[in-house]
């Protein structure tokens, strides 16, 4: 199985989880992802998760200026990102619990 | 980070900043608010990115139309609307993978980056040298042909002045805006050097075949040059104290050509370093337009003193006598003279009416 798709899939909550934690620019939210384990995740896309995750209101966005080289973007995560995070954690244990599930009973089978 | 040469990391920051000014132009189509949110802050990252994986951008994200694609996927953008905004490049994206490998290049080299750098600093130098190129190409093909690449009139002065004029600006960023002309620009530039060599190269070869015009200097005979003359009447007998012209009245003047002994030094020079057998008039002046020339001792017809053992193998002695002319002539050939052996002195005027008329005229055809 792809475990891209499988990513696509999650990333909105795997980005959100990881930002969750601690405030991150984007960079560094992806080295973070792929720490954890997610190592398929793709550059441009955690950046344009970020970016449609802040339009949509769950991310605030400040800039932190750099005396050498270009500016960095952090992300932080707000009440509305924290209440999408609980939200959709729910949904994915949900779902995890139930693809569990229906795992082991066909391996029982098998 | 070590102290990895500051030259190094601008090469990187540059590659960077060409990476994220393709990524933009791929996003045209979006409105600018958008394009900026997409890539605010895109640079310190990708430099980070960049700092770790050695410069190869490409290599590691792929090429920026992807990213663009990536990007603009996740974060919910509509796709470029069909015959809108950017449609494949295929020549923009050889160039910044061009250009991400160069920077890779420099990463392992640094010298480059300092050659690259300092190439960098001429481009004003280059901005004067394309337009004064193309100012020469001009009036070459309007002349339709190469004379040199200086200007020969004042109208050219002005051409030069005004390219030199349109070269700057556009090295100052005239047609930033206008992305479809820079490629013909980069063709434009191209051409100007190729035919800059191409015609130096046939300019030159014109020198070399004015060059090959060069001649000895004195009397020449078939481009070779005449040492002695010896010359006979119609009668076939010597002519001793012959004065040549030529047809304006300059003498001909052979260049002196000393024979050398077994040492490689010169006979027939006096003391003072003076040839000993040349004539001179009554000022004592050389006449360098008098035959036979006494090279060597005090006899003209000598060819060369017979003390001197270098005399060449098979080499011409003039003989005493040639056959006459004929129909056999009927002057008396008073020029003979019997003291052939003595120094002639001869008047001061190489004016050849002045001079001592032949006494001899070949009357036959």
């Amino acid at each position: 199985m792809e475990t891209t798709q499988l990513v696509k899939g999650v990333l909105d909550l795997a980005v959100l989880a990881v930002v969750a934690q601690e405030d991150g620019y984007g960079y560094d939210v992806v080295r973070r992802l792929r720490a954890a384990g997610l190592d398929e995740v793709g550059d441009a896309s955690v950046y344009g998760t970020l970016r449609r995750l802040y339009n949509a209101g769950a991310l605030t966005s400040y800039v932190v200026p750099s005396d050498e080289g270009p500016h960095r973007k952090y992300y932080g995560i707000n009440k509305q990102g924290r209440e999408t995070l609980v939200l959709q954690g729910k949904t994915w244990r949900s779902f995890a619990s139930t693809m569990e599930d229906l795992l082991t009973t066909a391996e029982a089978k098998a | 980070m070590n102290d990895t040469t500051a030259g190094s990391l601008l090469g990187l920051a540059d590659g960077v900043a060409a990476y994220v000014r393709e990524v933009r132009a791929e996003l045209v189509d979006l409105p600018t608010e958008d394009v900026d949110d997409l890539t605010g802050g895109m640079e310190a990252d990708l430099s980070e990115l960049a700092a770790e994986c050695g410069g190869d951008l490409v290599g590691r994200l792929g090429s920026p139309s992807r990213y663009a694609a990536e990007l603009r996927a996740a974060a919910g953008m509509p796709e470029p609307a069909a015959g809108s905004g950017r449609r494949r490049r295929p020549l923009g994206d050889a160039v910044s993978h061009a250009r991400a490998s160069f920077t890779m290049l420099t990463e392992q080299h640094p010298w480059l980056r300092s050659v690259s750098v300092f190439l960098v600093t001429l481009r004003p130098a280059w901005w004067l040298l394309r337009g004064y190129l193309a100012a020469w190409a001009l009036w070459s093909i309007l002349s339709g042909h190469n004379r040199g690449v200086r200007p020969y009139s004042f109208v050219h002065v002005l051409m030069a002045l005004a390219a030199i004029v349109i070269s700057v600006q556009l090295g100052r960023g005239w047609l930033r805006q206008r992305a479809l002309l820079r490629p013909l620009l980069g063709i434009a530039n191209v051409l100007l050097v190729v035919g800059a060599l191409v015609a130096s190269v046939s300019t030159h070869v014109d020198y070399y075949d004015n060059s090959s015009g060069y001649s000895p200097p004195g009397v020449l005979l078939n481009g070779q040059q005449v040492g002695n003359i010896y010359a006979y009447d119609a009668d076939g007998k010597r002519i001793t104290g012959v004065r040549l012209f030529a047809q304006d009245g300059r003498p001909l003047d052979a260049e002196l050509s000393l024979p050398v002994d077994a040492n490689g030094n010169s006979i027939g020079l006096d003391v003072n370093g003076n040839p000993t057998g040349v004539v001179r008039d009554s000022s004592g002046a050389p006449l360098m337009n008098v035959y036979p020339r006494a090279l060597a001792g005090s006899d003209p017809w000598q060819v060369i003193d017979p003390a001197n053992p270098q005399r060449k193998q098979g080499a011409w002695t003039p003989p005493m006598s040639i056959v006459p002319l004929t129909p056999s002539p009927t002057a008396t050939p008073t020029a003979t003279s019997p003291a052939a052996t003595s120094k002639p002195v001869l008047p001061t005027s190489p004016n050849p009416s002045s001079g001592p008329s032949p006494s001899v005229t070949p009357s036959g055809g």
